[in-house]
């Protein structure tokens, strides 16, 4: 008896250590939070929709880094979409800054002279973005970083995202994930997701992703005319490997977990939204294949994705994705968008990913 | 994708033919005692190697961590079942495969203590857990060995010769082939523990 009861209390054992994963919900409520770059949510800035798990491994992490950061365009204000105006959404790893943003823009019909306007408007998501300053904290010997990474190619000179946005005058949130580097390693930096758009960016929000390797965090912002419309966007980056611990105790669903965790917090902000609008997500989801659940996770909430275009992204893999989803059952007070084309640009301004991009059109206005 | 039916046959066929022996005479005396530990380790060995199998499998669908508790639950069941005939009929078995495994955990762990300072989310669970599959693997050696051998001679090939195979099915072919060495061992162990070692000659034979 006690050799049959023993086999299957080790099985039971080793199954519990797979479906114990620790379960979280997402919530925007940072309270129990210590790092700063949360507490500037104190002030209404940016609204943060946090994992209730994890939260201490998290806190490590994100004392490493510096606070967000949103700035608006010195010279482009706000505008009203027409019909028939065009949109381009461009999602694009920008590869630890090795990338060239500003040669991007500059195709995409953004002016970054200042003499020119702008061919239309373009909105980047941008992943991997680097912001350099002195002003990020000191680390102790109990915060988390990752190991400094130079980008793609290292040849490229690396640049801060900030200055890329400043360089063009454009929108931008930047909300970083972890820093880049000790303290020994150069120039204080970290890394995150930014949003750089020729269009305003109001009522930005942050995603912090459950830890599953470095820490992660999506940025958000609706942009808005003045009729009240407008389209929510968010720039997103999943982890490639979990740990081995982490590979074992949640059974290699780490990329789901975080499909899932973006899922619940964009409903989450869009709690506080009157009305209901398109959202559009683009990142790098850091797909093997388009089969990837996390991926069919995300075509099922954003179910107006345009089909898989069919180039990878990155070496053979498919990991940079654009994602639509369009409000159902009508858009009162809400942008009407068409989707006209998506694909991958064949070049890829240095980086070590092609850009997606989507262009769009408004259909419907609402003054 | 129609490959994945494919490759998990491939790795299937490559691995009937890892059929490697016990090379030792077995006492042939077993225990109550025995046959719990051989089984314990067995279904250990089988949960883990089986969770690595389906890691590439289980990714593919929309609630892995269930898949993975499949994975894991099929491996653990052949291969405590196994672990208990082997030991039922070898009462050193446990010992024998005790010491293999734990070899298997060091060189693991010892991985894994390589790795920590050089990747920036590893941690000490990272260690033990690399430690933990190293054992898992540890306990049926030849098989795995072979059987990743096998997988990623297969998977490579595949990948490089045939149109619409990606990496990830070359990867989702060396861990399944891993799996099913690993747990083909514990299978082969348990028949040569029930009717004695067979009189096939087996086409490889590794020592660790």
């Amino acid at each position: 008896m006690i050799s049959s009861r023993l086999p299957l209390s080790a099985l039971l054992a080793c199954v519990s250590t797979v479906a114990c994963a620790a379960g979280f919900t997402m919530k925007d409520d940072i309270a129990g939070r210590e790092c700063a770059s949360l507490l500037a949510a104190r002030d209404g800035s940016i609204q943060w929709v946090v994992p209730s798990s994890d939260e201490r491994a998290l806190d490590r992490w994100c004392a490493a880094v510096g606070e967000p950061v949103i700035r608006q365009s010195r010279t482009r204000s706000a505008k009203s979409p027409r019909g028939n105006d065009s949109i381009r959404i461009v999602s694009w790893n920008v590869s630890l800054g090795g990338g060239e943003v500003v040669p991007l823009l500059e195709e995409l019909g953004v002016s970054c002279t200042g003499t020119d306007r702008d061919q239309r408007d373009v909105v980047l998501l941008a992943q991997e973005a680097v912001r350099r300053s002195d002003a990020l904290p000191w680390m102790n010997g109990n915060v988390r970083h990752q190991r400094r990474l130079d980008g793609h190619p290292v040849r490229s000179p690396q640049m801060d995202i900030l200055d890329a946005a400043d360089r063009c005058d454009l929108h931008l949130v930047y909300v970083p994930g972890s820093r880049n580097g000790g303290e020994q390693d150069g120039p204080p930096e970290d890394v995150g997701n930014a949003i750089l758009s020729t269009l305003p960016l109001s009522d930005p929000f942050a995603v912090e992703m459950p830890k599953e390797a470095s820490r992660r965090v999506a940025a958000g912002a609706t942009i808005r005319g003045h009729g009240g419309e407008g389209i929510r966007v968010v720039s997103v980056h999943f982890n490639t490997w979990p740990g081995p611990w982490k590979l074992l105790r949640t059974g290699n669903s780490s990329r789901v977990r975080q499909a899932l965790a973006l899922i619940e917090a964009l409903e989450v902000v869009a709690r506080g939204s009157e009305h209901q609008i398109p959202i559009v997500a683009g990142g790098d989801l850091n797909t093997w294949s388009v089969s990837e659940g996390a991926l069919k996770q995300l075509r099922a909430y954003f179910s107006s994705s345009p089909e898989w275009h069919g180039q990878p992204t990155r070496k053979s893999f498919p990991t940079d994705h654009l994602l639509l989803r369009l409000p159902s059952g009508g858009a009162s007070l809400s942008a009407d968008l068409a989707l006209v084309d998506y694909g991958r640009l064949d070049e890829t301004f240095n980086s070590d990913h092609h850009p997606v991009t989507a262009w769009m059109t408004w259909t419907a206005v609402y003054d | 994708m129609t490959f994945r039916s494919k490759s998990t046959s491939l790795a299937l066929a490559a691995l009937t033919v890892l059929a490697a022996r016990p090379s030792v005479a077995q006492e042939r005396d077993g225990s109550p005692f025995a046959a719990g530990g051989t089984a314990v380790l067995a279904a250990y060995s089988g949960a883990v190697l089986g969770l690595l199998g389906g890691v590439t499998p289980c990714a593919q669908v929309t609630a892995p961590a269930t898949c993975s508790r499949v994975w894991v639950m099929s491996g653990g069941a052949v291969a405590g079942v196994s672990g208990l005939f082997v030991g039922s009929g070898d009462s050193e078995a446990a010992g024998r495969i005790g010491t293999s495994a734990a070899i298997g955990f060091g060189i693991g762990a010892a991985t894994g203590a390589v790795l920590k300072p050089l990747v920036h989310h590893f941690g000490w669970p990272d260690v033990l857990a690399l430690g933990l599959v190293g054992g898992a693997i540890g306990a049926a050696p030849r098989g795995a060995g072979l059987g990743l051998g096998a997988g990623v001679v297969v998977g490579s090939a595949a990948w490089a010769l045939i149109p619409g195979v990606a990496f990830d099915d070359a990867v989702a072919i060396s861990l399944m082939g891993l799996a099913v060495g690993g747990l083909s061992e514990w299978v082969i162990r348990a028949a040569d523990a029930r009717t004695g070692p067979s009189a096939t000659v087996p086409l490889a034979s590794l020592r660790f």
